[in-house]
């Protein structure tokens, strides 16, 4: 069983400092797998994705990467194991140029990194081809959807296997959460494992295989997307959907 | 005219113009103020670094230029060693002091980093006073001899000059590698976003550390040429007074450059000299002027953060886009 899946939570409790956030959280992601992390503001999210990345430090329980334990591995030890995140509110590097943005991106590969960005540009230039049109402009200068297009880039210069993404579609106009949506899209069909924390809880059910529902730092649903979006508590709550009427 | 080839310019004028210099003044004096330029250069292409660059905070780097100025002074007056092994050690000493105050800004950022190293340099001055049975106490410490490497003693301004200056370009040469490349990326990275550069696996812990730990030691190696070739120290040298001065050169000369520092470094250095420097100017205007440095700095760095929020860097860079 743990060697099926690629990202494997098992009772973790996590916080920031003494204060608790996450309270015995279990989950796992497959190979392949679009996974939805949904919940309301303060739900322990944000916290989650962190904690698996490294960022904060899990105060018990065991996170496993492809079977092997990453409980207390550091960040940069993370993205080299194949694990990106793009951080909610992007947190690009303001100053620098779109190319130098994704330079970093590819930060962990090293000595292999004339290559490793090489081919990661292309790739991702291919993807958001109105990032290679930006690509000598300061980051700072973009439109939020080019932002968030580029913390995406960034991510996925690093060449991962598990790509974590925090509210991609906070503040974006619609178009561009669709444009954004449609490259994960693609991302999926590589083979790409994604899970995604989303405000938007139909967008994120829409496209993904699985979710969980997150409520006060526990997991309290979790299930097929598809039954999720017509799961009437969540309809309720999170979709804002009053009882009888039809999914959009 | 291409930007690349306008720097590269640039550099051989200026590279040529340091390197020349004493063949044209022959003043022992003035050339004593340019050597002291060199000698402040290299702290502040260190501070460049630490804070142009990583966006880390130091108001104690006179805590360091001192710690590497006693060290020094100490292991050639008391201990008799040789001059270069004295530097050597200073150099050590003044990089293991960087990698100490590197563990606060781990955890503190911004203002708080700002008090913690502020700290550090009031610490460091009060050791200096208050060890007198090493570094002389509030007398101060005399009779540090001239740099020597084997027989050949450096005792002329001209010698002076060109050792400091060669020290200052092998920082130059040094910290423009590393800001052209992958660390000083990461550097920047920091500065743009510390949780932004995590998730990119930049080693954070690795890079803040490193950075403290270059620009303490250029900041010491300072010091221990100061010690050297003025042969005599005191506290009084290397007070928060100093570390807010190499401060606000780095901060008017730009982050993000190591150019712009440098020639911050030389007209705020040449203005203390001012009456030396200019002949027709009075006595007492220059008197004026220098009881009003301080204000001059403070001025000066409001109105860059105001006017020109990337300094002289800055500007240089904005005439030339324009032009």
């Amino acid at each position: 069983m743990t060697n099926s899946h690629l990202l494997e939570l098992h009772n973790v409790d996590s916080g920031y400092g003494r204060t608790q956030v996450l309270r015995d959280v279990s989950l796992h992601v497959d190979a392949g797998e679009l996974v939805a992390l949904i919940g309301s503001n303060g739900a322990g999210k944000s916290t989650l994705l962190k904690t698996i990345v490294g960022l904060l430090r899990a105060s018990s329980g065991e996170l496993n990467l492809d079977g092997n334990s990453i409980t207390h591995m550091t960040p940069e030890k993370l993205v080299r194991r194949g694990v990106a995140l793009v951080p909610e509110g992007r947190l690009l590097f303001g100053p620098m140029t779109v190319r130098e943005n994704l330079e970093l991106g590819a930060y962990s590969a090293g000595a292999r990194r004339g290559t490793a960005v090489k081919d990661g540009l292309r790739r991702v230039f291919e993807l958001f081809p109105v990032l290679s049109e930006r690509a000598s402009q300061h980051a700072e200068t973009l439109s939020g959807g080019e932002q968030q297009m580029l913390a995406v880039a960034r991510a996925l210069m690093s060449s991962p296997t598990l790509l974590l993404l925090d509210e991609p579609s906070l503040g974006l106009a619609p178009r561009v959460i669709a444009e954004i949506f449609s490259a994960l899209e693609v991302l999926r069909r590589e083979g790409m494992t994604i899970l995604l924390v989303e405000q938007d809880a139909r967008l994120a059910l829409k496209h993904a295989d699985r979710g969980y529902v997150m409520r006060t730092g526990e997991i309290v649903l979790e299930g097929a997307a598809s039954d999720l979006l017509t799961d009437e508590s969540v309809r309720t709550i999170y979709l804002g959907l009053l009882k009888g009427e039809g999914s959009a | 005219m291409s930007s690349r080839r306008a720097r590269a310019i640039v550099i051989v004028i200026s590279t040529l113009t340091i390197a020349l210099l004493p063949l044209v003044v022959q003043d022992r004096f003035l050339l004593k103020i340019f050597t002291f330029v060199g000698l402040n250069a290299l702290v502040v292409v260190g501070i460049s670094l630490l804070f142009g660059y990583a966006g880390q905070v130091s108001l104690g780097h006179a805590g360091f230029v001192g710690l590497g100025a006693y060290t020094a002074a100490f292991l050639v007056a008391r201990l008799d060693l040789p001059w270069l092994l004295a530097m050597v050690a200073a150099g050590l000493v003044t990089a293991l002091g960087g990698m100490v105050l590197a563990v606060p800004s781990l955890r503190l950022k911004g203002h708080y980093l700002a008090m913690a190293t502020l700290g550090f340099g009031e610490l460091m001055t009060l050791g200096f006073k208050e060890a007198d049975f090493v570094t002389g106490g509030v007398n101060g410490f005399s009779g540090v001899p001239f740099p020597s490497v084997g027989a050949l003693v450096l005792d002329t301004p001209q010698q002076l000059y060109w050792l400091v200056w060669s020290v200052v370009g092998v920082a130059l040469l040094l910290a423009g590698n590393i800001v052209a490349s992958r660390p000083g990326r990461a550097m920047r990275a920091l500065h743009g976003s510390e949780l932004g550069a995590q998730a990119s696996g930049v080693d954070v812990v690795g890079v803040k550390v490193r950075a403290f730990v270059l620009s303490a030691t250029f900041a010491g190696l300072s010091g221990a040429l100061y010690a050297s070739i003025v042969g005599f120290i005191s506290p009084s040298l290397f007070t928060t007074a100093a570390s807010v001065t190499f401060l606000a050169m780095a901060v008017i000369g730009g982050s993000n450059s190591l150019a712009g520092p440098l020639l911050s470094v030389v007209l705020l250095t040449l203005l203390e000299y001012l009456d030396a420097l200019v002949p027709g100017i009075s006595r007492t205007t220059a008197e004026v002027i220098q009881a009003y440095q301080a204000d001059i700095y403070g001025l000066a760095i409001i109105a860059v953060i105001l006017f020109a929020p990337s300094g002289l860097a800055g500007m240089w860079r904005r005439t030339r886009s324009t032009v």
